[in-house]
């Protein structure tokens, strides 16, 4: 295996990030282009802007660092490491969501969705509209209707 | 979850570096980052990590997550979670209804009971059709009940309008439940699993089931009532069940024998089918086999017929060793293992020898093989083991074994048919007969011992025997040492003579001796055993 072949990635807003090939390919979409041959150099990532760019390039490094660490890495410390990742702002949060769905990482669509899903269940309806800024398109009537076709939901 | 063209799509985008458009929609992107901004797909996603009546509350946020609800392809009824004060008011229900019922410990949280009042799968499979469904229909359904045959039949059939793909049903009914008809003459089904806890069901009629499935990938039963019918030699054929990739078949009650030779099968489970007397196996394409449970012992001769070149891994488990079997198969990867029936010293007699002889014989080629101790007890009993067929491909041995002379020779013959194996696995097990014969001795004082042990002795003079075996031994694993009275004789030995050991690993753990001091005064006097590979690394877990 090559070692530490680098490669530059370049954000939406033209700003070059060099990483190593190991950690860009964490990313199924880049591994893709990489292997077809069609990636160019630097590799454009659309898209994904420079600020988000750099965070998936943080979460790529440190996981594939614990993977290959001689002793390994806790699973412990990198839950709570990934849990400090999240910690963002919602609109950063669902920037990294699309970012992690265009680059095919799973491992990172799958932290940050459950992220959001943690924050929707527990919520009343109401709160749910306020803690995402969703505009109720409901009538009165609309709203009863669909309350009393998923009741069962609600025992 | 993505097609190839979008896939293709966003490579292009990679390479173009043309940005400004939403892959999935075609629209600009403006930058909005709202939850309800996130892709169709994105925001299905994030729901599998909710449990069903969560995604089902998040409806009343607005139209379009409603209309996500209505059109979730994966509809996953277990993933309810039951208080506890709803247990037990479950349980009172259905100890009034069936006071003879016994469920098994945790069955109870995944149930619901279906009220009369309120069928609500039903309900939410009838509401789908309130906003436009997914093109290829529902693709998955999967719940677990207590329920009436009308409610099972009309929940089925509810399902199978809806195209499902993928059926996972657990039951408890208050009879023999039938399948329904539709089951096989569905179109579109991929796979189904129907589990009856209690009391079972029976199969539709053998015509419809011969001709239908034609779509079923994976097939997974259990609970099948067979008494009416214990020979199923001509339901699996060459030409039925046409996809079937994957085949389970568990507590088939009353199956006696039977033939599974379906032409695209890979894998094959049989689980728990106590009367099972005769099975026979063919598939070209069959990867995979697993039987457990099976052979009972008794009157009946037990037939084992295997005909499957490709089969990479035989797991024969908690079964009684057939009488007569027949393997084609010489597949040089294939991985065997066995675990038979336990069996009392008095009972072991020539024949079950003999027959696990015939059927170690017939797998003479593979590449790596697991026993259980009781295959060495059965071994142990036989006069004149040479009439093993050498283990030529053999390279990983994992063996169960109890400690003591009397294991020493079907080891050694074991060995000696098994001239090129590199890596070794021995479980230690302490046998309970012969237990009482040995004092246990806290000093360990025959660890320092400078005389040879007894069975040391035995293995000494079986050395030359076992030579191509010893020579080629790389990485050498014994576990249990401690439960067995420190028995120390074989790893000894295997250091002496191993000329290519690379790495021996002893796991000194599990079980009664927890003294440390205990643990370091053995590591100490074994690191200082003589090794014939002088580089040979003893690690301790």
């Amino acid at each position: 295996m090559a070692t530490s072949r680098k490669v530059t990635l370049l954000s939406s807003d033209g700003e070059s990030f060099e990483v190593e090939q190991s950690v860009a390919v964490e990313s199924i979409t880049i591994k893709d282009s990489i292997e077809e041959g069609s990636a160019g150099n630097p590799i454009p990532v659309p898209k994904v802007n420079s600020k988000i760019l750099a965070k998936v390039i943080e979460y790529c490094k440190k996981h594939v660092e614990s993977a290959k660490a001689e002793d390994r890495v806790d699973d412990e410390d990198l839950v709570a490491w990934d849990a400090d990742f999240v910690k963002v702002d919602q609109a950063t949060l669902f920037d990294l969501i699309r970012a992690a769905n265009f680059l095919n990482i799973k491992s990172l669509l799958d932290l940050t969705c459950q992220t959001v899903a943690d924050m929707i269940k527990g919520k009343t309806p109401e709160e749910k509209r306020k803690t995402f800024t969703i505009r109720n398109d409901f009538t009165p009537e609309e709203e009863e209707e669909v309350r009393r076709e998923n009741q069962w939901a609600f025992e | 979850m993505e097609t190839r063209s979008a896939k293709r799509r966003r490579l292009s985008l990679l390479q173009d570096g043309t940005g400004d458009h939403d892959a999935s929609s075609g629209q600009p992107t403006r930058h909005r980052r709202q939850i309800s901004d996130l892709p169709d797909d994105v925001l299905r996603h994030i729901f599998t990590f909710l449990p069903i009546k969560s995604i089902a509350k998040t409806s009343l946020v607005s139209k379009h997550w409603a209309a996500l609800w209505r059109s979730l392809p994966d509809l996953d009824f277990t993933t309810i979670e039951s208080s506890d004060r709803g247990i037990s008011a479950l349980e009172k229900l259905i100890m009034s209804n069936r006071p003879n019922l016994e469920f098994p410990q945790g069955f109870l949280k995944f149930l619901y009971i279906v009220d009369p009042e309120q069928d609500f799968i039903r309900q939410v499979l009838r509401h789908r059709s309130r906003s436009p469904q997914p093109r290829d229909g529902l693709r998955l359904l999967r719940f677990c009940a207590y329920l009436s045959f009308t409610r099972l039949n009309n929940l089925m059939r509810d399902a199978f309008r809806h195209m499902v793909k993928t059926l996972d049903i657990e039951v408890a009914t208050n009879d023999y439940f039938n399948l329904p008809k539709r089951v096989a003459t569905s179109e579109h089904l991929q796979a189904f699993r129907f589990v009856s806890r209690f009391p079972g069901f029976r199969l539709p009629p053998l015509s419809t089931m011969k001709n239908g499935f034609r779509s079923l990938r994976k097939l997974h039963l259990s609970g099948v009532i067979l008494y009416n019918q214990p020979f199923l030699l001509d339901l699996f054929t060459e030409s039925s069940f046409p996809a079937l990739r994957k085949l389970s078949l568990s507590r088939c009650l009353g199956l006696e024998k039977i033939s599974i030779k379906c032409g695209a099968l890979e894998s094959v489970v049989v689980k728990n089918c106590s009367k099972m007397n005769f099975l026979e196996v063919r598939g070209p394409k069959l990867e995979r086999l697993r039987v457990s449970g099976c052979f009972p012992r008794g009157r009946h001769m037990c037939v084992l017929n295997i005909h499957a070149p490709r089969l990479d891994v035989l797991d024969w488990e908690g079964s009684d060793v057939p009488d007569h079997c027949c393997v084609h198969n010489s597949n040089p990867a294939i991985r065997v293992s066995l675990g038979f029936l336990s069996i009392k010293v008095e009972d072991i007699d020539e024949k079950p020898a003999r027959s696990l002889l015939r059927f170690l014989s017939r797998i003479s080629h593979a590449r790596s093989l697991r026993m259980d101790s009781l295959s060495i007890k059965i071994l142990g009993n036989m006069d004149g083991l040479e009439v093993l067929r050498p283990f030529e491909n053999l390279a990983h041995l994992e063996l169960s074994t109890f400690t003591g002379r009397a294991y020493i020779p079907p080891l050694v013959s074991l060995f000696m048919n098994a001239p090129f194996v590199e890596c070794l696995h021995i479980k230690l097990v302490p046998d309970h007969n012969m237990r009482k014969n040995v004092q246990l001795d806290g000093n360990l004082a025959h660890l320092w011992d400078e005389s040879v042990s007894e069975e040391e002795k035995q293995w000494e003079i079986r050395s030359k025997a076992i030579g191509s075996f010893l020579d080629h031994l790389n990485v050498v694993k014994i576990t249990g040492l401690l439960d067995c009275e420190e028995e120390v004789s074989l790893t000894k030995f295997l250091l002496r003579h191993g000329k290519s050991l690379n790495k021996m690993i002893l796991c000194l753990e599990a079980g009664k001796v927890k003294d440390s001091i205990l643990k370091k005064k053995i590591r100490s006097r074994i690191v200082e055993f003589s090794k014939a590979a002088s580089n040979a690394e003893i690690s301790f877990c």
